[in-house]
């Protein structure tokens, strides 16, 4: 600070017996291996760091900013930063319980299911550290799932913060649909290796999948309602080919979900957006209106009961709009399971999605590195 | 069933960007999933506001420590909202609760033995009279010889906190 060499001289601090724990680690991470339930980056990089050899590593610091060791003879020495972060799961279990005046155990017991969420520059402190702390402490559930994502490229380039080689949330949350956002970096989502994120990849998928083939269906099915049915949605018998497709999803998403397969799980849902469109499109319902309005009836029953159900299957992804549908159907709870709805006025229709003019490309791209 | 979700600690020295937000979307998947399937669902996480890249941040924009932390706190907040993280609680590392906690873990830990007092070897400057804090020394790692800053010059550890 002054620019004077510092000397070395002895100093008495605290460490954390991290070898100890070096068998009850290596049993976690076997099991998860075997059971398939952390990434493959956090089990390669925790048998690895096991396989080396673990040390005990100090727990207090000279830091100026942090929690003070609650120890005499300790002043102004600080928990180092690996311990007390990390602990931030258990005390914020805690405050909130106190705060909503709720129980935090129920979410610590044997019974609980896990799910510890970061980045894979953040494995070891979840894998390794917080397991042993965990087991140090002791009655405390150790992590099921490590959900550690690799990185996120901008345009091919390594994110840089402090070469603004980077897309600020801030600035694109203020311009940008948040679902938009949403779908892509979980439709490219880092899960198995680096994702890259464009603008021009994100412009288009938000321009093909979201509104030209997601926000088509919904429109153009519920506008023909408004416009051939007066708003309201027609009471029939629904198509069961679709319907076994619908039902389908929510197990087989579910799944994937549950597994950290998030990617996968949208996808499926998408899949059914498109054959969705493509049912649409070969039971014509213009020309059904004029030759056979029962049969068109039918085919609007079969597209607002997938809508409804779109709502559900989408709403852990894409919350907002999800919600939007919900309140143009005037659907009340949500569930995890096939829903049927019953014939009812729709609300005014509007479209789900706005068009992201092109050129915002290169205007987006050109503020890059500066 | 109940599930706990625990999403990661982002650090309150800087803005939130899209690489924040890839790794910490899942969380906000598997909350929502599990909460519409009618189980019940913890899911917290927190600001990161503690450590020396803080203070030196304060030190270059001649502030407080807590005005870089607040600052970026509320950034993260506001951005966590607009984009639909349905956290249950959302906490910081610099309040009370959080601290007086982490020292009950820690005394917990020392009662049973799993954390030990050791005398270690640290750079003193004898100017200023104090321990220097890793991030301030500056010199070559002991190991390649590169320039190297922090505890790498005075002791490998086997992976860096940040």
């Amino acid at each position: 600070m002054c620019g004077n060499p510092p000397i070395i001289r002895p100093t008495e601090h605290f460490y954390f017996a991290l070898k100890k724990f070096h068998t009850e680690l290596e049993n976690l991470v076997i099991e998860a291996d075997s059971r398939n339930l952390w990434r493959e980056n956090a089990i390669h990089l925790t048998k690895r760091y096991l396989q080396e050899g673990l040390r005990d590593r100090a727990a207090t610091r000279d830091l100026e900013l942090g929690v003070d060791v609650p120890i005499e003879g300790f002043e102004g020495k600080k928990i180092y930063v690996w311990i007390e972060a990390v602990s931030g799961y258990l005390t914020a279990s805690k405050q909130w319980a106190e705060e909503y005046n709720q129980e935090w155990k129920p979410f610590w017991s044997p019974e609980s299911k896990t799910y510890y969420v970061h980045g894979k520059d953040n494995i070891p402190f979840h894998s390794i550290i917080w397991p042993a702390i965990l087991q140090g402490l002791g009655n405390l559930k150790l992590p099921d799932h490590i959900i550690s994502s690799e990185y996120l490229t901008i345009e091919k380039k390594k994110l840089s913060t402090s070469g603004n080689w980077a897309v600020w949330v801030t600035d694109m949350i203020n311009k940008y649909h948040p679902d938009s956002i949403r779908y892509f970096l979980i439709i490219n989502g880092p899960e198995k290796r680096d994702a890259d994120f464009s603008w021009r990849e994100f412009i288009y998928s938000h321009n093909s999948e979201l509104l030209g083939a997601f926000g088509n269906f919904v429109n153009r099915t519920l506008k023909f309602i408004e416009k051939s049915f007066d708003g309201v949605v027609p009471e029939t018998e629904s198509d069961s080919t679709m319907f076994d497709k619908v039902s389908a999803l929510y197990e087989t998403t579910g799944e994937k979900i549950e597994n950290g397969e998030f990617k996968a799980g949208l996808e499926a849902i998408f899949e059914l957006v498109r054959s969705s469109n493509k049912y649409f499109d070969e039971q014509q319902p213009w020309k059904q209106l004029r030759e056979d309005r029962k049969e068109c009836a039918k085919t609007l029953n079969t597209c607002t009961q997938i809508i409804a159900n779109l709502a559900n299957l989408l709403a852990p992804f894409l919350p907002f709009t999800a919600e939007k549908i919900r309140d143009q159907l005037d659907l009340k709870e949500m569930s995890w399971n096939y829903l049927q709805i019953s014939s009812r006025k729709i609300k005014k229709v509007e479209p789900l999605f706005e068009r992201i003019d092109v050129s915002s490309i290169d205007e987006e791209r050109n503020k890059l590195g500066k | 069933m109940n599930i706990f979700i625990g999403g990661a600690w982002p650090y309150a020295n800087g803005s939130m960007h899209l690489g924040h937000v890839a790794s910490l979307l899942p969380g906000d998947i598997l909350a929502r999933y599990y909460r519409q399937k009618g189980e019940k669902v913890l899911y917290v996480s927190g600001s990161d506001c503690n450590g020396t890249p803080i203070a030196i941040r304060a030190k270059q924009e001649g502030v407080t420590p807590n005005e870089i932390a607040d600052r970026y706190h509320k950034e993260f907040t506001d951005c966590f909202t607009q984009l639909g993280f349905s956290y249950d609680f959302y906490s910081r590392t610099n309040g009370d609760f959080h601290h007086k906690e982490v020292q009950q873990i820690f005394k917990t830990l020392l009662e049973k033995g799993y954390i030990y007092k050791n005398t270690v070897e640290q750079t003193y400057c004898e100017t200023d009279q104090q321990f220097l804090p890793d991030r301030y020394v500056e010199g070559t790692c002991p190991v390649c010889g590169n320039a190297a800053r922090g505890i790498s010059v005075i002791i490998v550890q086997p992976f860096s906190t940040q």
